[in-house]
């Protein structure tokens, strides 16, 4: 039955990284988060101001750096790490700059860390490309990285306009990358991959050209995200994974509410509203961290959640809040965006919530 | 290395189990998806070889496990199973099963 003229070599691959040290990374991601928290809802009138803490003055003037260099540049560069075993350093960066900010209120030593972390995911891809293979997904993936880089030095230079397009741009293109990496599976028409590259060149582009004309800037890239919310619900495999086993449909329902998301940011984005910033960042991309925690924590935590579609549930009341928070900036309602801020917390909560009791059912 | 009449039934019971084994993020099972390129037994190492579908695809390593586990059921006691990723080779849409193509518009 067996062979054995044949010696199965070692294992080349180093070893996946220790759960206690992603716990940590992760740790970190979550007090950037908390402090971008906590910082938005006094902004929103949810929440009064705090001396100290999330709702302090730290937390409340550097929310969306927070938010966008602190929680998603540490949650972005761990998956990377966890995927190519090494470069742990990279998120921890992240997730320390967030905290020396927030906590010491050291924000030029935050904007190097941020920087410096940027690099590194940036390196990240180019070692992926180097060892593994190169293809346009990780080209996208790695253009957003850029923009990270673009993005915190804006923000260490004082540039906010410029950083919040920029860090934009990095989620945007990361998640782009990685749609564009399953897109393999399609057959779609020819046009389809170049049209694809064409507008998300154009949203790099308004990157760089936000340096010199921030309002053109705009323009540019809520066109070019008005392009890529239909490209993505035209083309996207999402579309035929709704009813997928496991949580590949619960992931693929998401993504699609997302896209929608993304469309009407682009709408409200071209009317001049600056809401649409959020409706981009919370509608669209808390629609993917929403559809991917899942699939994420196995790699993470080792956790294996039970499928539930009441995992939607959150996504539904945060579409809820988005739309008091639409409603509340249109009409200059303090009271709606009070309610639009509870509102998003809540919806979290609740995603943690049954995050937790699947957790608990599963294995 | 090429199945014999001996070991035939053993790597078929390895390819039933994987295709129970789920991609988390699509939903379809690996064998489907073509991404295992190689089932082999050397002595008492069944050793599973899989080509990812990216290059930073975190769920990489939680695949190996699922296969793993999937394929250690099915293996008499002693035979150690082993699930690498092939970095080399590069995933195509060829390698899909004719059903899921013609899901996916092939």
């Amino acid at each position: 039955m067996v062979n054995t003229a044949f010696q199965v070599p070692p294992a080349l691959a180093p070893a996946p990284l220790p759960r206690w040290a992603l716990a940590a990374v992760v740790l970190l991601a979550l007090l950037n988060l908390l402090a971008a928290l906590g910082g938005g809802l006094v902004r929103l009138g949810t929440l009064p101001a705090g001396a100290v803490g999330p709702t302090g003055p730290q937390a409340v003037a550097t929310h969306g750096a927070l938010l966008m260099a602190g929680f998603f540049g540490t949650l972005i560069a761990l998956e990377r790490a966890v995927a190519l075993h090494r470069g742990l350093w990279v998120p921890a960066l992240a997730g320390l700059g967030g905290l020396t900010g927030w906590v010491l209120g050291a924000w030029q030593i935050a904007s190097v860390l941020w920087v410096l972390s940027a690099l590194g995911l940036l390196g990240l891809y180019l070692w992926a490309g180097w060892r593994r293979a190169v293809s346009q997904s990780l080209l996208i993936e790695a253009s957003g990285a850029m923009a990270l880089v673009l993005a915190n030095l804006a923000f260490g230079w004082g540039l906010s306009v410029q950083a919040r397009l920029a860090w934009s741009a990095f989620l945007v293109l990361t998640i782009a990358g990685e749609r564009r990496e399953l897109g393999r599976l399609l057959r779609l028409p020819g046009f389809a991959h170049p049209a694809l590259a064409v507008v998300l060149s154009g949203l790099f582009m308004s990157v760089l050209l936000c340096l010199r004309m921030p309002d053109a800037a705009q323009i540019l890239w809520w066109l070019c995200a008005a392009a890529l919310s239909v490209w993505l619900l035209r083309f996207d495999l999402a579309r035929y994974q709704w009813r997928a086993r496991g949580w590949a449909g619960h992931t693929a329902i998401c993504l699609t509410v997302g896209y929608g998301w993304l469309a009407l940011a682009a709408v409200v984005g071209l009317a001049g509203w600056p809401v649409a910033w959020h409706l981009l960042w919370l509608g669209f991309v808390m629609a993917m961290v929403f559809g991917h925690a899942p699939i994420m924590l196995p790699a993470l935590a080792g956790w294996r959640p039970q499928p539930t579609r009441a995992a939607l549930w959150p996504l539904g009341l945060l579409g809820l809040s988005l739309l008091l928070r639409l409603g509340g900036s249109v009409s200059a309602s303090g009271l709606l965006l009070a309610m639009a801020g509870a509102t998003h917390v809540l919806a979290l909560l609740l995603f943690g919530l049954v995050m937790a009791r699947a957790v608990r059912r599963g294995r | 290395m090429n199945p014999t009449p001996e070991t035939e039934p053993l790597l078929a019971a390895a390819r039933s189990a994987l295709a129970q084994v789920l991609d988390p993020e699509i939903g379809e099972n690996l064998v489907d998806l073509g991404v295992v390129a190689d089932v082999a037994l050397h002595g008492q190492v069944l050793r599973v070889t899989l080509i990812p579908t990216s290059a930073t695809c975190p769920m990489a390593d939680v695949m190996k496990d699922d296969a793993a586990e999937a394929v250690q059921h099915v293996c008499p006691p002693g035979v150690e199973v082993r699930v690498d990723m092939d970095w080399d080779t590069v995933w195509s849409p060829d390698r899909m099963s004719p059903t899921l193509r013609e899901r996916f518009g092939w």
